[in-house]
């Protein structure tokens, strides 16, 4: 290429690369560096070697953490997958009140996280909430849905999947019409029941697509802060460090005790799990799943 | 339409749909009924699901009891200056991914797809002591200016997924177009400013959409480097409705049913955009 077309190139590049190398790269590079520190923000950091991340590991209220985020994460990404996967096939063929339907169910997921997190804080409210007066139609006692520790992660869960199914379902109905109809068709002819159709076409069909979900649930649950935060703002974790997941720990950790070295470490854990996560579902992905000849 | 299906089918469809749609609909239409609510009748069990006579003067109450419109102004700025930033920084660069030829491309964009990776968590500290030694502080600038150079932090839209997207849309444009526009001795500016960017509208549309809806909702970033009253984002603002001892129900909710309006705007008119630009992102990958 031509100097002329060279310098074009790098014009055209140069606010994505200065961002990434000031506001991406230096900083995680710059967290590393006080990772290995002590450091409050109010002094320049002193360097201790390993011991934020020694410490790390003898913190039981950190394996409390990780045990709650790898709970919720194990739970919500495939009940949002089941929930998407479910509502999209229920929209897969044409229905009359479509588009109302499928607004509905997506409307949720552009409502923000903390108007989200306000408005089931209101529904699971133990004496005036919607959700206890469902239930006593039931003749069901009124439950402690945040007081709970075991519920209070139940309740998390709701929201999550209440506001995250409508973005999983628009992904899985794109993918259901990728499928293409002579697979049922051959399948129907055979004499194929429902469930075989289910799991021998439509499943394998989708597996791209279940992937790509199943990554983007992982990362974000991993990293699930904003609805844990807003609950329980007025005691962080309430009830008894049920709700205390990675996140709001470490921001415990970095803006409240000003901790800032113990805060770096834990984050670039999370960091160095994240990326072996993502490459272990890649690596499984080309393992196991299929794709169809129109991808790349 | 039926698709053939046999009434009882196409019934029983109609039930599932119903039910579910009542399930996604009912926190919702359940907030804007809490809004309309005395501060008597909010406070009784059972609640009552349409309240008998709506306070419209909630709404009023919602807005003075925290300065709403000085962090609905906060909100506006953050989020316009994120979709031009996004838009300024972002197009350009998925312009060289896709079209531009030049060595090393491909591995670079690699980069741009692991970006997604890493967690907000790992550079916010950082980032707040970059900007507090910048002196930006006790201003709006550590969430308008990183948009301009394709950083922004949301927990599910991201610049990686931006350039992503446009890309994509790029990658649409036939090769023929480009070629015939350099024989005509359009320049390559003039190619991607009068041929590309107008093919891709609907491209830039769903990105401008995407960042906008990202910006106005996002929480942990305006947590973190608004440290000031006057600087929250309604976000972190909606906060205060809540105290260790009481919290206004119907204020809030009034105030959450504000907040919440403009997205929703958006999502009616552009449902389109929406759709095909969460679609793009979910199977091309």
């Amino acid at each position: 290429m031509d100097r002329k077309g060279k310098g074009f190139t790098l014009l055209f590049l140069s606010p994505w690369l200065v961002g990434f190398l000031g506001f991406m790269l230096l900083p995680l590079l710059m967290a590393l560096y006080w990772s290995f520190t002590n450091f409050d923000v109010l002094q320049a950091p002193q360097w201790v070697g390993l011991q934020n991340y020694v410490a790390i590991m003898h913190d039981a209220t950190f394996w409390t953490a990780v045990r709650n985020t790898l709970y919720i994460t194990v739970i919500g990404v495939p009940a949002g997958i089941i929930v998407g996967l479910g509502t999209a096939m229920l929209l897969e063929k044409p229905i009359t009140g479509m588009g109302f339907y499928r607004a509905a169910i997506y409307l949720p997921a552009i409502v923000p996280p903390v108007a989200i997190a306000i408005i089931w804080l209101w529904i699971l409210n133990p004496d005036y909430g919607l959700l206890n007066a469902i239930l006593s139609v039931a003749h069901i006692k009124p439950l402690g849905w945040l007081a709970d520790p075991y519920l209070a992660k139940i309740s998390m869960l709701m929201m999550v999947v209440w506001g995250g199914t409508g973005q999983i379902m628009i992904i899985m109905l794109a993918g259901l019409k990728d499928v293409p109809m002579e697979l049922y068709e051959a399948a129907m002819i055979d004499g194929a029941g429902w469930w075989k159709k289910f799991s021998r076409i439509t499943l394998p069909m989708l597996g791209p697509v279940i992937f790509y979900n199943v990554v983007v649930g992982v990362i974000f649950y991993l990293q699930f802060f904003t609805q844990a935060f807003v609950v329980t703002a007025n005691n962080l974790g309430a009830p008894v460090n049920s709700t205390l997941f990675y996140a709001l720990y470490l921001y415990q950790n970095a803006f409240q005790f000003l901790k800032m070295g113990y805060a770096a470490a834990m984050a670039w854990i999370l960091f160095i799990v994240i990326v072996t996560i993502t490459l272990a579902l890649f690596w499984i992905n080309r393992k196991v799943v299929f794709y169809g000849g129109g991808q790349s | 339409m039926t698709g053939g299906q046999t009434f009882p089918r196409l019934a029983l469809r109609h039930v599932a749909l119903i039910l579910v749609s009542i399930i996604f609909l009912l926190p919702l239409l359940w907030m804007v009924s809490s809004s309309l609510k005395s501060n008597a009748s909010i406070f009784t069990f059972p609640p009552q699901l349409i309240p008998t006579h709506p306070h419209w003067s909630n709404y009023k109450n919602a807005v003075t009891y925290i300065p709403f419109f000085t962090y609905l102004r906060n909100t506006a700025i953050i989020s316009v200056a994120t979709v031009v930033g996004t838009l300024f920084s972002c197009t350009p660069a998925a312009y060289a991914f896709s079209v531009l030829r030049w060595r090393g491309r491909d591995a670079l964009f690699y980069v741009v797809l692991a970006t997604v990776m890493i967690p907000f968590q790992v550079i916010m500290i950082p980032l707040y002591i970059m900007f507090r030694d910048l002196g930006w502080l006790g201003t709006l600038l550590p969430l308008i200016v990183p948009p301009f150079f394709s950083v922004f932090i949301s927990s599910w839209f991201s610049s990686g997924l931006a350039i992503f997207l446009l890309r994509q849309f790029f990658l649409t444009l036939p090769r023929d177009l480009f070629e015939a526009a350099s024989i005509d001795g359009a320049s390559r500016w003039t190619s991607f400013w009068r041929v590309a960017l107008p093919l891709s509208r609907s491209g830039l549309i769903t990105v401008g959409m995407f960042s906008f809806l990202s910006s106005w909702t996002m929480f942990v970033a305006p947590l973190i480097m608004l440290n000031k009253g006057s600087l929250l984002t309604l976000s972190v603002g909606l906060q205060q409705f809540q105290s260790q001892h009481f919290t206004a129900w119907n204020y809030l909710m009034a105030a959450s049913f504000i907040f919440t309006i403009p997205v929703l705007i958006l999502f009616l008119v552009a449902q389109r955009y929406f759709v095909q630009g969460i679609a793009l992102s979910g199977l091309k990958g």
